[in-house]
């Protein structure tokens, strides 16, 4: 365990993988908690691998004429765009 | 790490955190003349190797949309939607419960400046600890006042 914040849950596991996690955790030491804290901590780390907004920009990020530098607020809020 | 200078400072516990990105960092990074475009570039990259997770309100993605449409800018558009669409990107809904603080936040900073989709921006990261730091991925130097901004310097 690291120095990080942690909280106490309690969670239901299907009887299958808590088997599957008590065999690992016999083979190999880990504890069950520290197996799922693992796994879940892969599964985020693999959900925020690729921020989309950077693959957006580096897709379509060019040289753009200066009225595209129009402040966002004057387009959105103060010009005469209508829909 | 990127061996680039650390734009946000790694403090706390970091893994499942989110970062609320505004409307101008996503149109600075689309145009590689735009002043902000190189801060905008490594905030996103900064973002993705701290393996945030990046949101978007749904009052951001309306100006943002509304900004791509007067500049037709329709391929992006699209692009951005689907990203939506393939739930790679996240968009928090307005909640109306965030209304009494809305008019709390308006009274103390009202100053003509600041847009509701701001304000409501800085309601949601306070009243959440989901985001990291409570900061907001913003070029915008209204937040710097609110504490609410990330540091871009």
């Amino acid at each position: 365990m690291t120095n990080e914040t942690v909280i106490k849950a309690q969670i239901y596991l299907p009887k299958a993988i808590y088997e599957l996690l008590k065999e690992r955790s016999k083979a190999t030491g880990s504890s069950i908690a520290l197996q799922i804290r693992q796994a879940l901590a892969e599964s985020i780390k693999e959900e925020t691998a690729s921020n989309p907004l950077l693959k957006f920009s580096r897709k379509f990020a060019k040289k753009r004429s200066k009225s595209f530098r129009k402040n966002i607020d004057e387009v959105v809020y103060n010009d005469t765009y209508v829909p | 790490m990127s061996p680039k200078k650390m734009l946000i400072s790694k403090n706390g516990d970091i893994l499942g955190k989110a970062v609320l990105a505004d409307s101008n960092i996503i149109i600075a990074s689309l145009d590689s003349n735009h002043p902000d475009f190189s801060k905008a570039e490594d905030l996103l990259t900064e973002v993705q190797d701290l393996h945030l997770k990046i949101v978007l309100t749904d009052l951001i993605l309306s100006e943002v949309s509304t900004f791509l449409l007067h500049n037709s800018l329709f391929e992006e558009l699209y692009a951005l939607f689907d990203l939506i669409e393939e739930n790679q990107l996240e968009i928090i809904p307005f909640e109306n419960g965030k209304l009494s603080q809305a008019k709390e936040i308006i009274k103390e900073r009202s100053n003509g400046k600041i847009s509701f989709c701001d304000y409501y921006s800085m309601i949601l990261i306070k009243s959440s600890n989901r985001y990291y730091k409570k900061a907001i991925l913003s070029l915008d130097e209204h937040f710097k006042g609110s504490r609410l901004f990330i540091d871009v310097k």
